[in-house]
């Protein structure tokens, strides 16, 4: 079911009431500040926030404008696409047949966005960034595709409405845990986070994130906090039964496990050193790989295998 | 004007911070950092995110030179100050962060007349000896034919690479301004891709470099202190920010007055984390062999040297740091040395090897790699007092 088209600045102001979340929690979980007290760190989006929007916007020597606009702009209008498919409560602003394709087509968008982003700066710290994020998801793009399929088959349907209603007895999650959590490390990836944050390594300067400065900076930095809300909403969808659950109404449902999943991606960060493409390579395609498509296997045989 | 103060007020809560440290000046370097704390400042590792560029110690004229050429790279509102003296670091970051609002950085603003600016308007009007790298000194002259690009900007050179393909090679000059780096240590690479093919390495001196490494001495506390700053360094090069944080509050400890015993178990902590690692090995595993042969031919001392019996990888490195640390913290001596580098033999000093050792194995590494393996070898430039170019190639 979908609600009209107006409700699409609703699910925008949705997503961003997510992304501050995000952010306020990644302040909140910042151990650095020795003796700050919890104003300290709830305030400090908003002070980043205010910092960036005084910061003049520089620019570089000789850079590719437009790529690097796009770049900078890019991941934000991402994942406030992806936000549309995403129900909240059974409904979503738009519920197409090929919702979970929908979502699938703007990660791998992210490929070009983030590579512009670090190309346009015409700065070699900015140009590594970029193509280390191009080997990062040539690492975790074939897991997630697999990851993304094993709901869409226990459902026999890409339709996001309906990957939600077959969650009715048992939530996806139980019988594939393993994509589950492919899941949650590809969003980690595609918004350049944490253990998969190499594309924005200390070692480079900050890679994709030397460069922009002023108003590019929060966009770019907003676009990561909405990427990881927009990933968290999707497996809430595909694996945790959407609005499920008891006594509460269902979009409430959504929301905290959508908040849940949120605190886990955000967590992560300081969980883990940087998993760099060039160590990690080998085991995402010799052992994330083959483990999705035993995944895949699994649950297709236990859609398919009893009728 | 109201919405302005109030920016100005919201802004200045959480100012970021880019140190342009030389060498000699570990002491007031400390400081400051202990200073940014304090005021809840963050460090940043690059000039577009910065507001307040600190320089730490007194800069030698090539080091200002750098410094110079970030200070234009800083978007502002900014402000620049001078950490000299260990005591007065919390008055200057106080002084520097108030410093960022009000009227003066209108003024500064309209006043400024950036490079970058002006390369956006006309492309060919940039002085090619002029052209700003990312930090400072990047030498596009002396590249033979070259053509002039867009920007005054110069056109890469080709050649052969490792798989016999012809690549670009492009000149990146790291340092002497960036984060977690060893203070005024300037390595000129040959990249191609981000493959390192030739490392040229030098120290740029401060204004003085005579007086003794801060970190040297019998002092056992400041040895184990010295081991945990360069375990620090190394992690935030890694990638685990939060976990070089916590090595750096042990490091504080071991600096302080505190009883022993109270460091021993914080660093206990943080060694039993640190080994259970699985991907921090992932990480460091197997980088950077320097074996035991290699370490006695070029007078490698100190843990590094201890570290190659053991495997001599960046593992093995990190890990003797720890067990030293926690060694000399307990009053034992894992090994005749000087200072936490090692002894040195004739005239070189430890971090004089030490650097010579990383600059070989980075050689054929990539970026990251490179860098993971320098920083797991710490020279300390303040014991670098002379500047001696070497040069390895593939």
């Amino acid at each position: 079911m979908s609600y009209p088209v107006w409700t699409v600045p609703v699910a925008a102001v949705v997503l961003m009431s997510f992304t501050a979340t995000a952010a306020v929690l990644d302040a909140v979980l910042d151990s650095a500040r020795r003796g700050g007290g919890w104003r300290e760190r709830v305030g400090r989006p908003v002070w980043e926030a205010a910092r960036l929007l005084r910061q003049r916007r520089r620019t570089t020597v000789a850079p590719d404008a437009l790529l690097w606009r796009l770049g900078t702009s890019g991941p934000l209008v991402v994942a406030l696409l992806m936000a549309v498919v995403i129900p909240l409560g059974g409904r979503a602003v738009t519920d197409p047949v090929v919702g979970v394709v929908w979502f699938n087509a703007f990660d791998v968008a992210l490929w070009l966005l983030w590579w512009c982003a670090g190309w346009g700066a015409n700065s070699v710290y900015g140009l590594v960034g970029g193509y280390r994020f191009v080997a990062q998801a040539l690492a975790y793009e074939l897991p997630l595709m697999f990851a993304l399929t094993a709901p869409a088959v226990a459902a026999g349907s890409l339709r996001l409405s309906e990957v939600v209603a077959a969650q009715d007895r048992v939530w996806f999650v139980v019988w594939a845990p393993v994509a589950f959590l492919v899941f949650l490390l590809a969003v980690t990836g595609f918004s350049v986070w944490g253990p998969l944050s190499y594309p924005a390594g200390w070692d480079v300067a900050a890679g994709v994130l030397a460069e922009p400065s002023g108003v590019d900076r929060l966009l770019l930095l907003t676009g990561r906090y909405a990427l990881l809300a927009a990933g968290a909403g999707m497996a809430t969808a595909l694996f945790l039964g959407g609005g499920a659950g008891p006594l509460l109404p269902g979009w409430l449902w959504s929301g905290l496990k959508i908040l849940a999943v949120l605190a886990v991606l955000v967590a992560m960060r300081r969980r883990l050193p940087i998993l760099r493409a060039d160590r990690v390579m080998k085991r995402a395609w010799l052992v994330l790989l083959p483990l999705t498509l035993v995944q895949l296997l699994v649950v297709s045989v236990l859609t398919y295998g009893g009728s | 004007m109201v919405v302005d103060g109030w920016l100005d007020r919201l802004a200045a809560r959480r100012p970021h911070v880019l140190l342009a440290i030389t060498p000699g000046a570990t002491a007031a370097r400390l400081a400051t950092e202990d200073a940014l704390v304090d005021v809840g400042a963050v460090v940043t590792a690059s000039p577009a995110d910065a507001d307040v560029l600190v320089v730490v110690g007194y800069p030698g004229e090539e080091m200002a030179d750098a410094i110079g050429d970030v200070w234009r790279q800083l978007p502002g509102p900014r402000v620049r100050t001078q950490v000299v003296d260990p005591a007065a670091a919390g008055a200057a970051i106080r002084a520097a962060v108030a410093g960022l609002s009000g009227g003066g950085q209108r003024a500064e603003a309209l006043r400024r007349h950036d490079e970058w600016r002006t390369g956006a308007d006309h492309r060919n009007d940039g002085d090619p000896d002029e052209s700003p790298g990312h930090r400072g000194h990047a030498e596009h002259g002396g590249h033979g034919e070259s053509m002039p690009m867009p920007g005054g900007l110069m056109m890469a050179e080709r050649a052969d690479d490792r798989d016999g393909l012809k690549l670009d090679v492009l000149e990146v000059t790291l340092g002497p301004v960036l984060a977690d780096w060893p203070a005024g240590l300037v390595v000129t690479a040959a990249v191609q891709g981000d493959v390192v093919r030739k490392v040229d390495a030098r120290v740029v001196g401060a204004e003085s470099t005579a007086v003794p490494s801060f970190w040297d001495g019998a002092d056992g506390r400041r040895r184990a202190a010295a081991h945990l700053d360069s375990l620090a360094r190394l992690l935030a090069v890694v990638g685990w920010p939060a976990m070089a944080q916590r090595v750096r509050v042990v490091r504080d400890a071991a600096l302080g007055a505190g009883p022993v015993s109270d460091v021993r178990s914080r660093l206990a902590v943080v060694d039993r984390r640190l080994r259970r690692s699985r991907t921090l090995r992932w990480a460091t595993d197997g980088l950077g062999v320097l074996t035991p042969q290699m370490a006695r031919r070029l007078d490698v001392t100190g843990p590094a040297a201890r570290a190659a019996d053991d495997g001599g990888d960046v593992t093995a490195r990190w890990r003797c740091w720890l067990t030293d640390a926690d060694a000399v913290l307990a009053g034992r001596d894992p090994g005749p040395a000087v200072g936490p580098r090692g002894r040195g033999r004739g005239d070189r000093t430890a971090s004089a090897a030490l650097l010579d050792a990383a600059c070989r194995l980075m050689v054929g590494l990539d970026l990251a790699a490179a860098r993971i393996v320098l920083a797991s070898f710490d020279p300390d430039p303040d014991e670098i007092a002379v500047a001696v170019p070497r040069r390895v190639e593939d």
